[in-house]
């Protein structure tokens, strides 16, 4: 059995991550040695514990384990998911149908509170979800938080960083993608999305990360959305509001 | 622990609690005179700052979280007695202890193993003993006080220096020297002393620069003479250029992986695991074993220096890299070598 480094205190997080394998990969190990990185672990713990409760239900053995933990300490040991990654790289369009799926899997599963509140991934990016023959499979829960964001929050923001990484390419805006993200608005709102946020979801999300920076302790700077300009979100929400209104 | 009923049994424990064998040395990248300014400040305050009140552009090279993450690549169950040796100020001894029972960071700098002291008592870490000593002239310890881990983490390259090294005033600089012993077999005698003070199960952590580091092909110098293409050149040729530019022959003598894997076998250790370390075994990014595929390689190298600038020399390097490793998979050339070899 061999461990590999995969990552290691990558965009201000304070956790080292690695790969367990023999010949085929079997565990993910992620450590940290600092206080928040042993917070952002035992978000970790917490958020796979939910997830594992309303996705796996049929698992007896728990995805997600403390291998150690002492007061400086913390080492977790994550179960291998098999499938492939999501990808931004080749932009929206070639995503669309990943990027619907996994806006179908978080309708069909994800809570909603009587205040219109949800449970927060918190980077709810198409590299921390696997698609494989289950379905859609979502990991990396280090930000996770119960009840803390409005319903529809992490796919709406799924949506924008692709649109935010299409965009840092392109260096133009492409009104195909933002017709994508505008009809997954459409089919969040069929579900629990306030109108609030539906009205006005890019600004909505980025004042709502500028107002709860505390959700993602030291890493709220590694997040592009809140990069795009005050001009760039007017113009994306209004034009998202005029397809959804034609 | 009878390791350290060991150490009270044939050393002294000086004032601060570290204990000294008689021989004295001096290898750091401070000057005598700076670490005394240093240490005087530590009655003040804690030792992480009086190192920023001080030297600050160390803070980094101590206290980075990247630099641990080797560690565990060891697989390590927490009941471990350890050596660290050239511990210096504790970069891995302290990550070390957080995940074992016990370490004992040998070194030949006593000034270091004093901040390591400070640093130990302000982080409340307690499973750490301290000996100042030669490491070529380490004992062999009795059977029952042989450890479970060796460290020796960019260490092995300096073992042929001698004489006390300020590393302001060396590096690079030109110094008449001469040298007593020839370089490998001094790395060699250091290694089997260090098999033997290994229990049965024992494993030693080996990280070092590999001397065909792609880089270093590439007009990047010789991390330890600040010398070009003294690395990958024949012996002989680095020895005439260091004796031309330095004065001294070249003596930090680093290996392919290939020769570490033969370093480690003719110096007792019985299985070798290989694994490659991108950009380097101080501050890895990422750590992939040797005889897997390069699925999990990232690319290390950014095209943007430390100002944030974008330099031809850097996206060369980066092409480089990408086609070196993700096209050509040449493993032999990846920047450093970390070993795990089993007694």
């Amino acid at each position: 059995m061999k461990i590999e480094l995969l990552r290691n205190c990558s965009h201000g997080s304070e956790i080292a991550t690695y790969l367990v394998s023999n010949r085929r990969p079997l565990k993910i190990i992620k450590v940290a040695s600092t206080i928040n990185g042993i917070l952002d672990l035992k978000s970790e713990i917490v958020g796979w514990n939910w997830y594992q409760e309303i996705r796996y239900a049929a698992m007896e053995t728990p995805i997600c384990k403390v291998l150690k933990e002492n007061k400086n300490y913390l080492k977790i040991e994550i179960d291998y998911i098999e499938g492939r990654h999501g990808d931004y790289r080749k932009g929206l369009i070639y995503a669309e149908n990943v990027i619907k799926q996994v806006i179908g899997h978080y309708s069909a599963i994800w809570p909603v509170s009587q205040n219109g509140m949800a449970p927060l991934h918190g980077d709810f990016s198409l590299e921390n979800i696997i698609i494989n023959d289950n379905g859609v499979n979502i990991f990396d829960w280090e930000h996770f938080t119960l009840d803390a964001a409005p319903w529809g929050f992490d796919p709406i923001y799924l949506l924008f960083e692709g649109l935010w990484f299409s965009f840092e390419r392109k260096k133009r805006l492409n009104k195909k993608e933002i017709k994508i993200v505008s009809q997954c608005i459409q089919l969040l709102e069929r579900k629990h999305l306030s109108k609030n946020f539906a009205d006005h979801p890019l600004n909505f999300l980025i004042s709502f990360m500028h107002d709860n920076k505390h959700l993602w302790r030291t890493q709220v700077n590694k997040f592009p959305v809140p990069r795009f300009t005050q001009e760039q979100v007017c113009f994306i929400d209004k034009t998202i509001t005029r397809l959804r209104q034609s | 622990m009878t390791l350290l009923n060991y150490l009270n049994s044939q050393y002294e424990k000086i004032d601060d609690g570290v204990f000294v064998s008689d021989i004295e040395g001096y290898w750091s990248n401070l000057t005598k005179a700076e670490n005394k300014i240093m240490l005087g400040s530590l009655k003040d305050g804690n030792a992480r700052e009086a190192l920023l009140r001080h030297q600050p552009w160390l803070e980094d090279v101590i206290y980075s979280l990247k630099r641990q993450a080797g560690l565990e690549i060891l697989q390590l169950h927490g009941d471990e007695v350890c050596i660290d040796y050239g511990c210096m100020w504790g970069a891995l001894t302290v990550p070390l202890a957080l995940r074992t029972k016990f370490v004992l960071g040998v070194d030949q700098t006593l000034e270091s193993l004093q901040f390591l002291k400070a640093r130990l008592r302000d982080e409340g870490v307690d499973n750490v003993v301290l000996l100042r000593n030669d490491l070529r002239k380490m004992p062999i310890f009795p059977e029952h006080d042989r450890v479970d881990i060796a460290i020796v983490n960019g260490v092995l390259e300096w073992i042929p220096e001698e004489g006390d090294i300020e590393l302001k005033t060396y590096y690079g600089k030109h110094h008449n020297k001469t040298y007593s012993g020839h370089p490998i077999e001094q790395q060699e005698s250091f290694l089997r002393r260090v098999h033997q003070n290994l229990n049965q199960k024992g494993k030693l952590y080996l990280a070092i620069e590999n001397r065909f580091d792609f880089k270093m092909f590439l007009g990047i110098k010789d991390p330890h003479s600040n010398t070009l293409f003294t690395s990958v050149l024949p012996r002989k040729v680095a020895n005439w250029i260091s004796l031309v530019k330095l004065g001294r022959p070249y003596i930090n003598w680093t290996y392919s992986f290939k020769d570490i894997a033969c370093l480690l076998k003719n110096t007792g250790f019985s299985k070798v695991e290989m694994y490659m370390c991108f950009p380097d075994y101080r501050f890895p990014e990422s750590i992939i074993s040797y005889d897997r595929s390069m699925d999990n390689y990232r690319q290390s190298i950014s095209i943007k220096n430390a100002n944030g600038r974008i330099t031809i020399k850097r996206i060369f390097g980066r092409i480089a890299e990408l086609v070196l490793f993700r096209v050509l998979k040449a493993k032999a050339l990846a920047p450093s070598i970390i070993a795990i070899g089993h007694k």
